[in-house]
Order: structure tokens, then C-alpha cells, then sequence
């Protein structure tokens, strides 16, 4: 038998809330964190087809961080720096009691240090002034730059690495923590998934790719709606989740509070388009059998589905058909739920935030709503998908992320009985 | 020249480009997935191209009816054409009619043309 390994805290910042006790009140409410972009100056807002997004409103670094240590990083490790903080206070994870090169950090990032690596580029192109890059600018676009500041942050000298996977990138931090401590090369490992990408030049990039929700730009409390007839795109957020898993033996000797267990884990490829899933859903359907099998479930097993659910029309279809290649008669059983219609696609977070609210979803029993699905669509219906909160004493939970270059990850949680 | 001729001729130029393929091989009928084997990212790439060419923004919603060249066609005069005659296109463009609206050529070219209409908040 592997070694098990459990999560013993939680961290998040997100449009819905920082703290991870606002964030889930706000979840079970139903709260939707997406707001109007107020500008993009200097660039006509006019010029983007959509002009919303989960943003973070006055996030300001030193309202949590000791002063001047998110000075030197982007925004997204910021975000990563102060979700880390959380996540091992509420672990009780005390790095002085600890081997540091037992401890690791693994953070999914999809885009990384945009804030400055938009306006430095921008600058020296329009100034044409080489030797007034700021010096800084390497070590902050360096997407490692958020794993390398959490790390240095709070001692943590094991294994540190960066996964980029677009969309999926934290729920496959996820899944190589779990086997990084299987594996038995760390003790514990930070999860961290973390992107701040609501800038001019991302942005308008994800219009330009149609993939973004254009029909809500009057109401953008409306405009994140999986699995809804009226859905038209993913609303982009931003934020971060960490999560402090550790192998279930050392989270027993520190006499730590356990979550869940992460249990399976499954990464794939479809080998098929950079941006379009396989319509049939056969490779998500493997890719969830998959991580299933590693976690030693049956599908009949699992209670509670988070979703990836964009909210885009192809998108959404196909995981739900995936949904129920893998689980047939079951799938009507499964409650599930769609994070981002709460704080949109966060990108490189999402899988840390969907790894949250799993985890949340297994101790306390309640789902949080899926907002906006008001007309569901036939082509996505399952009986288990609701706008209002629901009570499931959800022993197994299962966790789909899926991202651009054809990748696909799933992770499974099992509740653990005290 | 007409602007039928003129728009149809720089779109299907476009295609080809694209498509690295003969422009004479692209025909009005032909349907951009099924015939000329576009994915929907590929429209999209394409669509791109032609935004550039005629100075204009297609909103996301006027994706939907854009299927076959000829659409592509009709629906690009409409936007280029001088205002009155813009909605009568744009309901050519609905339904996918074969003939193109002829309207006056003259917006069609390099002049910047109307000011790329992103509040008229799509159809």
C-alpha cells in the first residue's frame, strides 16, 4: 500500500473573498465575484470584445504579507504568497519543527508575472530604450518566480517546481504532490495554483481567441454560467488557492486536523487541438477512469463532481458527456457543482480553488451552488447540477481540469473518518 | 468593379493565403468546415485576417451564421456598406442567401470605414 496522503490546510485568495471562511460563506451564498472592467488604460475598452472579469478589488499586499515581501514579485505571487501564509497557519504547519528539505512547493501557474512583463515589453518598444528594462523583470516573468518567492518566504528547501499546463496547471500541482510524497522525496509539499492575468495584453488575446463571454457585458453577474443554455464563453478571473498536503503519517505525528485525502490522480493528453476538446468526451472519460482507478474507487463510489465547467458551448458538453460515459446510471446521482460561475476561470488557480472547495464540499457536506443556471441545457443536463446549495455527505470527490494544449488532469479526494 | 466582386474577391484571396491553397479552388458554396476543413479555431484565425483586410471587429454572436464563404462574403458587404443598407445585409447574412446584396463599393476598400461597431452589442 502507497503512502496516503492528506491535505491539513487551505488558503485562498479569490473575487468572492481572501480567507478562506469569506470565500466559502460566500460560495455557499451563491455570491458571484465577477464585476465590469473599469478600464484598461490607456487602451480603449471599447476595443475588447469582453469587459468583465472575477477581479480582486484593492488587493493590496501589505494588508497580509510582512512589509515589502511581495514588493519584488507580480501580482500572481502575491496572490500565492498570501494564500501560502493562510494555508499553513491553518495547518498549524510550523516550518522551525520541520526538516526544510522534507517540505516542498509545487505551484500551477498558467500565464505568471503579466503586470510587469506587459508593461516592460510595452516600454521598450515604445521608448526603444534597451537599457532601461528594469532589472527585476527577468526574475518576476520567470515563471517559477511564484514557487521560488514561496519557498523563500517560508523555508521550504524541498523540491520546488513550477507546473504551466494553461488551465489545468494546479490540479496537476496537485497530483505531483501527491507523488512527490508517495514517491517519498518530501514530507509535506505547498500546493499553490496562481495567476493574475486581467491585463491588457492577455485579455485581449483571449477575446481575439473567441473564448471569453461577450453577451453579459451589461451584467456580468450573469456572464459565468456553466452548463446554462445561455452560456457564451468563460468571464476570466484571477487569485490563487494553496493547499499543504502532507503524507497521512506525518500530518498523525503533528497531530494535525486532516481535510481529505488526496487518493488518485490521473494526468493525460488528448494529443488532439491546441484549444478544442475531442467532442466525444472518450479521453476526459479515460482520464477521470483513470485517476479513479489510482485512488482504488469505483465510480458508484464517488458522490460529488467539481467540475472544470467554463461555461464555454463546447466545453461544458463534453465534460458532461464524459460524465456519463464514466459513471452511466450514476451520474444522475453525483452532485456537482461549477466553481467558476462563482469567481470565473482563475487559469492557473482553478485547480487549487476546485481542490478547495472539494475539500470543503467533504467536511461540511454542503455544495455550493452553480450560478446562473437558470435555463439548463438539455445538451449538459445532469440531475445532480442545482443554482441552490445543496446538503451530500459526499465521501469521494472528484476534480476535473482541462487545458489548452489538449491536457487533462483528475484528482480525487476521499473523506477521511476521524 | 462592384463591391460583390471587389469583397468576395479579397476574401477568398484571404482563404487562400490561408489556406495555402489555389484562390481559384475556393468557390462562394463551399462550406468552411465541411469543404475547406476549418475547425473552429481556424474560422476564427481566418475571420482574424479578414477584420484586418476590411478594418472591422466581428462580435462573437455573428460568428454563429458565418459557415460558408458566401456567408463570410455577405455578411463583410454588410458591415462595409453605407449605413441604410447595412441592415438589409445583415438579414441576407441571417439567412444564409446565395446572392450577395449588391450595394456601392465605395466603403469597401482602405478608407477606414466605419468605426468598428462594438457597441451595436451583436445580434
Amino acid at each position: 500500500m502507497s503512502t496516503r496522503v492528506v491535505i491539513t490546510g487551505l488558503g485562498v485568495v479569490s473575487p468572492i473573498g481572501i480567507g478562506v471562511p469569506q470565500f466559502w460563506k460566500a460560495a455557499l451564498e451563491g455570491r458571484s465575484g465577477i464585476s465590469a472592467i473599469p478600464s484598461f488604460d490607456p487602451f480603449p475598452l471599447e476595443g475588447y470584445r469582453s469587459r468583465i472579469a472575477g477581479r480582486i478589488v484593492d488587493f493590496s499586499p501589505d494588508q497580509y504579507l510582512p512589509a515589502g515581501q511581495g514588493d519584488r514579485v507580480d501580482r500572481y505571487a502575491q496572490f500565492a504568497l498570501v494564500a501560502a501564509k493562510e494555508a499553513l497557519a491553518d495547518a498549524d504547519f510550523k516550518m522551525e519543527r520541520e526538516n526544510p528539505h522534507r517540505v516542498g512547493v509545487i505551484v500551477g501557474a498558467g500565464m505568471g508575472g503579466m503586470v510587469m512583463g506587459e508593461r516592460e515589453i510595452t516600454q521598450l518598444y515604445e521608448q526603444k530604450r534597451p537599457h532601461r528594462v528594469h532589472p527585476n523583470f527577468i526574475p518576476v516573468i520567470t515563471l517559477n518566480s511564484a514557487s521560488g518567492i514561496v519557498a523563500m518566504a517560508y523555508g521550504a528547501k524541498g523540491p520546488n517546481l513550477t507546473i504551466s499546463t494553461a488551465c489545468s496547471s494546479s490540479a496537476h500541482a496537485l497530483g505531483q504532490a501527491m507523488h512527490a510524497i508517495r514517491a517519498g522525496t518530501a514530507d509535506a509539499v505547498i500546493v499553490v495554483g496562481a495567476d493574475a492575468s486581467i491585463t491588457p495584453l492577455v485579455f485581449a488575446g483571449f477575446c481575439s481567441l473567441r473564448a471569453l463571454s461577450t453577451k453579459y457585458n451589461d451584467a456580468p453577474e450573469r456572464a459565468s454560467r456553466p452548463f446554462d443554455r445561455g452560456r457564451d464563453g468563460f468571464v476570466m478571473g484571477e487569485g490563487a488557492g494553496a493547499l499543504i498536503l502532507e503524507s497521512l503519517a506525518h500530518a498523525k505525528k503533528r497531530k494535525a486536523r486532516i481535510y481529505a485525502e488526496v487518493a488518485g490522480y490521473a494526468a493525460t493528453s488528448e494529443a488532439h487541438h491546441m484549444v478544442i476538446p475531442r467532442e466525444d468526451g472518450e479521453e476526459v472519460a479515460t482520464t477521470m477512469r483513470l485517476a479513479l482507478k489510482d485512488a482504488g474507487v469505483t465510480p458508484a463510489q464517488v458522490d460529488y463532481i467539481n467540475a472544470h465547467a467554463t461555461s464555454t458551448s463546447v466545453g461544458d458538453a463534453v465534460e458532461v458527456k464524459a460524465i456519463r460515459l464514466v459513471f452511466k446510471s450514476r451520474a444522475d446521482k453525483l452532485a456537482v457543482n461549477a466553481t467558476k460561475s462563482l469567481v470565473g476561470h482563475t487559469l492557473g488557480a482553478a485547480g487549487s480553488l476546485a481542490g478547495i472547495v472539494s475539500a470543503l464540499t467533504l467536511t461540511s457536506g454542503q455544495v455550493h451552488p452553480t450560478l446562473n443556471l437558470d435555463d439548463p441545457d438539455p445538451a449538459c443536463a445532469l440531475a445532480g447540477l442545482s443554482k441552490d446549495q445543496q446538503t451530500r455527505k459526499a465521501k469521494v470527490a472528484l476534480i476535473n481540469a482541462f487545458g489548452f494544449g489538449s491536457n487533462n488532469a483528475a484528482v480525487v479526494l476521499k473523506a477521511v473518518s476521524s | 468593379m462592384s463591391n460583390t466582386a471587389d469583397v468576395s474577391g479579397k476574401i477568398i484571396q484571404a482563404l487562400a493565403e490561408y489556406l495555402k491553397r489555389d484562390a481559384a479552388s475556393i468557390q462562394p458554396t463551399h462550406h468552411l468546415r465541411e469543404d475547406l476543413g476549418l475547425d473552429s479555431m481556424a474560422v476564427i484565425e481566418m475571420l482574424y485576417r479578414i477584420e484586418e483586410v476590411f478594418n472591422l471587429q466581428i462580435p462573437d454572436q455573428d460568428l454563429v451564421g458565418l459557415t460558408t464563404v458566401g456567408h463570410v462574403v455577405t455578411y463583410v458587404e454588410g458591415r462595409v456598406a453605407p449605413a441604410p443598407a447595412r441592415s438589409a445585409a445583415k438579414s441576407a447574412a441571417k439567412t444564409a442567401a446565395k446572392t450577395p446584396a449588391k450595394t456601392p463599393a465605395k466603403t469597401a476598400t482602405k478608407k477606414p470605414a466605419a468605426k468598428p461597431s462594438t457597441k451595436s452589442k451583436k445580434a
